[in-house]
């Protein structure tokens, strides 16, 4: 039986750290969780029990995790020197203004990542 | 927030920017010359590249986390100086993606055409600058 190889990562990191869609996945993850946090915990906590401290507090780092995805994934997109299809750069931001889209996301960063050999 | 707290925010907010600018304006000046480097140029951007990722990355990020805790303490989100800046700043942010991913591609190897985009974060700078400052009541 021949022995594994594993695939060369087109877009490795610098000094050998984490490849661009391993970072796009993290950042995709974190912006999908607190969309929902929000959307689902802390929005309803404050219009049914008062409590706007959840709004607070997880609205701004939602939109930290939402400009941290953006830059990741700007960056994925024109770091690729094969350059991704119109269609994908348009539903890779659509995902994230969608609720539940960040997870659909998620799902085609793995899908991607495994097409160009990063080795999920 | 207390006013001795609200200005070490504010102190560090303004270094985290001058930082992150000066590595804007760095990323820019790169993306102008190395293209006439040839040879060198991978060298070089991966310099250029080390320094992006351990300084300017980690001080964009940090210019962020403190803006929006020294705005959230101003509460002024609703003012339309802040709204205005911030897009300035989301321009700013998607440049750097951009210059980043630049710097790596020509970092492996590739040809990148020179992109000049100094001038450009030099008016960004004084628009924000003008608006932090004067905060105008539009």
């Amino acid at each position: 039986m021949a022995p594994h190889v594993p695939p060369t990562d087109p877009q490795p990191g610098p000094r050998g750290g984490l490849p661009l869609l391993r970072w796009l996945e993290i950042a995709a993850a974190v912006e999908a969780t607190t969309l929902l946090l929000l959307m689902f915990v802390a929005v309803p906590l404050k219009h049914l029990f008062d409590w706007p401290l959840g709004v607070r507090l997880v609205g701004p780092l939602h939109g930290l995790a939402f400009v941290a995805f953006c830059w990741t994934a700007l960056h994925a997109i024109v770091a690729d020197p094969t350059g991704w299809p119109r269609y994908d750069k348009l539903r890779i931001f659509l995902g994230t203004v969608i609720p539940l889209g960040g997870y659909w996301n998620l799902r085609f960063i793995a899908r991607k990542a495994r097409r160009t050999g990063t080795g999920n | 927030m207390e006013p001795d707290l609200y200005l070490w925010v504010k102190a560090a907010h303004v270094a985290a920017v001058l930082i992150f600018i000066g590595g804007m304006v760095a990323v820019g000046v790169s993306s102008t010359i190395l293209p006439l480097l040839e040879n060198k140029a991978a060298t070089a951007s991966r310099a250029i590249g080390r320094w992006n990722a351990c300084l300017t990355i980690p001080a964009l990020a940090a210019s962020w986390v403190l803006g929006l805790i020294l705005a959230m303490s101003g509460n002024w989100f609703a003012q339309a100086w802040l709204q205005a800046k911030l897009l300035f700043v989301l321009l700013m942010t998607g440049l750097h993606a951009i210059h980043s991913a630049r710097l790596r591609r020509i970092a492996s190897g590739e040809i990148c055409p020179a992109w000049r985009t100094v001038p450009l974060v030099a008016a960004v700078c004084i628009a924000i600058a003008g608006l932090v400052v004067l905060k105008p009541d539009w």
